[in-house]
């Protein structure tokens, strides 16, 4: 499981979609993703809502506009989480969404991009975009605005926290609004590490794709080949053997244990705390070179590959692996023990950024954030894929939204994980070739599938669409990090500039998961504002 | 109390050996004895089938004619896969589709070498 | 020499890191803070539309001398330093006064956002450490009744005033990092809040003699707490061969400056709220004790 077909989906007519979703809202509390599929054939615009309920099933509701008038009215009032959702495809495919908070604002694309294009509609060639963003960056940079008429007050200074900002690992733009120490309020800006990915995935092969997806993200990069695997397999029809599920699952948990360590021991950068940081990546170390000795690459590991995997592990590697997890358990165990007790970092992170498990549903919040709350909301028990059926292992859940509980999670999801890569190495069927014959697929019959795992930092969503040919037809990307990020930005309200970079990276932000759908990485000069005003009205602060 | 614990941990890392690898070491260049290593080409095996061109997942292979041969009265391009070394992600995917082993991955080459010290 | 003492710094602070510092530059990396002053020096001056560049290159020369005023005044060599008269401890908060000036003068001749934060946390810093830095430093010259700084060298011939006063040698310590704002009293310009703070938009020349200030100031503070309470170079034999004196200086600094960068070693970062908890709430009471003690020791006569 953790992937399905798209068999069932129920059609409904546009203007009546605000109410069959506050219906389906009742029973399905999380929306997934909006996903838009341009059909250049019948001239239109097909949208599928994917709504799911915290025990694993799936609800696709879909609707059909027409090409020449691509209107329909936002969901975003019943569910806030749609409102960056529906931004996205209006901005990507131009579809205008009535009573969307982000009406009439840039949040992807950059400012000075024409507003009559609209990149990944069929018609639109990727040649024509680059021509497009190359002239686009010739013109007049815009004026840097940095204040509004909001805040025009004395007292009030306005702080640009990026897009280039030591505390972010990759580019992005929040303009925080201070009253002394205190923030009053955040701007977001993102989409500065836009690649258009989606786009070129449309023009390569699938194997190709399976390459392409997997530089999405540098460090939970093999959970996004996985994903996309799993949703291609489905459209294939094909089963990889045992020890190919355990391999892959296997080399998840490794991912994972290597992506959370690296957050903590950003937290203690975050914190001013150098020392923790150094000493906390000086174990992930060791994880790296497992990755290396079981994949041959410590980053992109390029390890899976249509039923099944690429290469073969001995029984000698996994002992290897055993045994260096074991030293790592022992270690990690030590540390974080005499890192969780030193008071000094703990006061700086407990009742950091509170929020409530209804709050975090209302936003679509996934992954440790929504765990955090005490729902146990985990793909992997779920909706079991992989070889996660047949382990034995427990969701982490934490007591209340703060950083500290969002910390102690990760934490302990890393000893959890440990204990799963160990059943792995256990039960793994020794004499079988995880190896498919051949590595090449050819031509795709049509078909929908969705596939949903647990990526590090929460639920990874691929929808894929095959139209008999060797290139996919539409491969929609919903990534952890778009579905936190309303809620770290509403997170940082009423807290002091000190606590800024550990609340915004509270969600483990990958900016360029979240930013992958376009056509643009250069930065540009100017800043603009969406009006999180109305978004805080719908949604009462929780404070 | 927390903090003497915190204190024993800091001396005990300033009395003990870095854990850092010397740059010398990666200065040779070498790949990791796991890595997948880098595409040659065996020419004898080669039959120009552009199966491996066709697959690379980053386009650094370019069919090059590199001669002709007479098959059957016409006259047809020979070519031979180019790899270009800087567009390549090193992930053997070539070597793994070939029917006729005609690529290998080679560990003991030194494409690309990091830059001296500053 | 200041150079010399932040190589010294960034090699122990990456020991405890588990990693091995500046390695390349001359042996071991010791010339790797040369290497970077003169870098900065050769780059070319990026004038930011809107600084004050009179202001900016006042300041920066006032904080540097700032510093050296300081050394003056410390006996470095022989236990009576060449400048020094009868009241000199007198100079000490002019000079804390001068640097802090300074640096909010060079924070305020830019006005970007960063800037303006980051002196804004500087000033209040300031208004905190410095209370408890003089007090500290002025417990030990009450014990020996006295306001000149070679008088307190000859009075530890005996033994080093530390042994009185443990407590507000620990204060003084903590004082000083708050007031060369280093970890975990980086406020100012904690890097993953506001960038670099009051030194965001200063480059090249200017940055290069900010940073050789930083480095006089720490070398000034250390000398500082070396002399008052550790004895200056008194030590075994300095009668005898004047020539030691210098050396037991210099490795009692470095023993100082060990202490300091342990202290950072195992900082976390205070959130500017807890800032006055921490550094008055817990200072002040130790000073208070440790005043009552030093007074008790006098009355009985001990001292
Ligand atoms: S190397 Fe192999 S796959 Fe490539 S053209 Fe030659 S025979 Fe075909
Ligand atoms: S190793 Fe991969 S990227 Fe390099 S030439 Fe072969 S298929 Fe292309």
């Amino acid at each position: 499981m953790g992937r399905s077909r798209i068999e069932d989906k129920a059609y409904t007519e546009p203007h009546s979609i605000v109410e069959v979703a506050s219906k389906t809202l009742s029973s399905y509390p999380h929306l997934v993703s909006v996903t838009a599929v341009h059909d250049e054939k019948e001239k239109s615009i097909e949208l599928i809502y994917t709504f799911s309920d915290f025990r694993g099933a799936l609800k696709n509701i879909s609707t059909r506009i027409p090409e020449d008038k691509k209107t329909l009215p936002s969901i975003a009032s019943v569910a806030p989480a749609a409102s960056i959702y529906e931004q996205e495809v209006s901005e990507l495919f131009g579809v205008a969404f009535d009573g969307n908070p982000f009406t009439g604002k840039r949040v992807l694309l950059p400012d000075c991009f024409p507003n009559d294009v609209h990149p990944l509609l069929r018609n639109v060639k990727q040649e024509d975009l680059e021509k497009v963003v190359a002239g686009c960056m010739l013109g007049e940079p815009q004026i840097y605005v940095t204040g509004s008429s909001r805040y025009s007050a004395e007292s009030v200074i306005l702080l640009p926290f990026g897009p280039y900002h030591p505390a972010l690992k990759e580019p992005e733009r929040f303009i925080l609004v201070l009253e002394g120490e205190t923030i009053v309020d955040v701007i977001p800006k993102i989409g500065h590490v836009h690649r258009g990915i989606e786009k070129i995935a449309e023009g390569r092969t699938f194997l190709q794709d399976l390459f392409l997806v997997e530089r999405i993200c540098g460090i939970c990069s093999f959970i996004h080949s996985w994903t996309f695997t799993l949703a291609v397999e489905e459209l294939l029809n094909v089963k990889p053997s045992k020890k190919a599920e355990y391999l892959r699952t296997m080399i998840a948990e490794l991912e994972r244990i290597h992506s959370h360590v690296l957050w903590i021991g950003l937290l203690g950068y975050w914190t001013g705390f150098e020392s923790m940081f150094m000493w906390i990546w000086r174990l992930r170390e060791k994880i790296m070179s497992l990755l290396d000795l079981l994949t041959g690459n410590r980053v992109h590991k390029s390890f899976i590959a249509f039923g099944g995997v690429r290469r073969d592990v001995t029984d000698e590697k996994l002992n290897t692996v055993a045994k260096t997890i074991a030293e790592f358990e022992k270690d990690y165990k030590k540390l974080i023990d005499e890192i969780m007790s030193y008071e000094p970092l703990v006061e700086r992170i407990k009742g950091i950024g509170m929020y409530n498990a209804e709050h975090a549903i209302r936003l679509g919040a996934v992954g440790p954030m929504i765990r955090a709350t005490g729902i146990p909301y985990d793909i992997r028990k779920v909706e079991p894929y992989g070889a996660y059926d047949e382990i034995d292992f427990n969701v982490v859940t934490g007591k209340g939204g703060d950083v500290f509980n969002v910390t102690m999670v990760r934490i302990k999801e890393v000893l959890e994980s440990i204990n799963i890569i160990r059943q792995c190495i256990e039960k793994m069927p020794r004499n079988e070739n995880p190896v498919p014959k051949t590595l090449v697929i050819g031509v795709v019959k049509e078909g929908e599938a969705v596939a949903r795992t647990e990526a590090p930092r929460g639920e990874l969503f691929y929808y894929v669409k095959a139209a008999n040919s060797r290139n996919p037809h539409r491969v929609k990307i919903r990534t952890p990090t778009l579905a936190n990020i309303l809620l770290a930005a509403d997170m940082l309200k009423g807290y002091t500039l000190s606590d800024v970079p550990v609340i915004i990276t509270s969600i483990d932000p990958c900016f360029s998961c979240m930013d992958r759908a376009l056509v643009v990485d250069k930065n540009h000069n100017s800043v603009f504002f969406v009006d999180f005003n109305k978004l805080r009205k719908e949604n009462k602060r929780i404070r | 109390m927390t903090r003497l614990t915190m204190l024993k941990e800091v001396l005990k890392s300033l009395f003990s050996k870095p854990s850092t690898e010397p740059l010398a070491e990666v200065e040779k260049g070498v790949f990791s004895p796991y890595s997948r290593g880098c595409p040659v080409l065996i020419p004898e095996k080669c039959t120009g089938c552009s199966l491996c061109a066709m697959n690379c997942p980053s386009n650094a292979i370019t069919m090059k004619i590199v001669g002709e041969k007479n098959v059957g009265g016409k006259t047809l391009p020979v070519r031979r896969p180019e790899f270009n070394y800087f567009k390549c992600i090193y992930c053997g995917l070539c070597a793994q589709v070939c029917q006729f082993n005609a690529i290998e991955m080679r560990r003991d080459l030194v494409i690309l070498r990091p830059r001296s010290k500053c | 020499m200041a150079l010399i003492f932040e190589w010294i710094e960034r090699k122990l602070i990456a020991r405890i890191q588990w990693r091995v510092g500046p390695l390349l530059t001359g042996f071991k990396g010791v010339l790797q803070p040369f290497y970077d002053f003169a870098k900065l020096l050769l780059k070319e001056e990026v004038e930011i539309e809107g600084m004050n560049t009179y202001l900016a290159d006042f300041s920066i020369i006032l904080y540097v001398l700032s510093s050296v005023l300081g050394l003056l005044f410390i006996p470095l060599f022989v236990s009576t330093s060449l400048y020094s008269f009868n009241e000199d401890f007198i100079v000490v908060p002019l000079t804390f006064a001068l640097s802090a000036v300074a640096q909010t003068l060079m924070g305020l001749s830019i006005q970007s956002s960063f800037t303006v934060v980051g002196t804004g946390r500087l000033v209040v810093q300031y208004a905190m450490y410095e209370s408890l830095l003089l007090i500290t430093l002025a417990l030990p010259f009450m014990q020996c009744n006295t306001l000149s700084m070679s008088d307190i060298v000859k009075v530890q011939s005996r033994y080093p005033i530390l042994l009185v006063q443990p407590l507000g040698f620990v204060v003084a310590l903590i004082a000083l990092l708050a007031k060369l704002e280093k970890p975990p009293f980086d406020l100012p310009h904690a890097k993953q809040e506001i960038a670099a703070g009051w030194m965001t938009e200063y480059c090249c020349r200017r940055l290069a003699f900010i940073q050789l200030g930083k480095d006089l100031e720490m070398v000034y503070g250390v000398a500082l707490i070396t002399t008052v309470f550790l004895g200056g170079g008194q030590g075994p034999m300095t009668y005898d061969f004047p020539w030691l004196y210098p050396i037991y200086f210099i490795v009692k600094m470095i023993i100082v400056l060990l202490l300091l960068v342990i202290l950072q070693g195992m900082a976390v970062r205070v959130r500017e709220v807890f800032m006055p908890q921490r550094l008055w709430e817990r200072g002040i009471i130790m000073l208070v004790i440790q005043a009552f003690i030093l007074f008790i020791l006098k009355d009985v006569g001990l001292i």
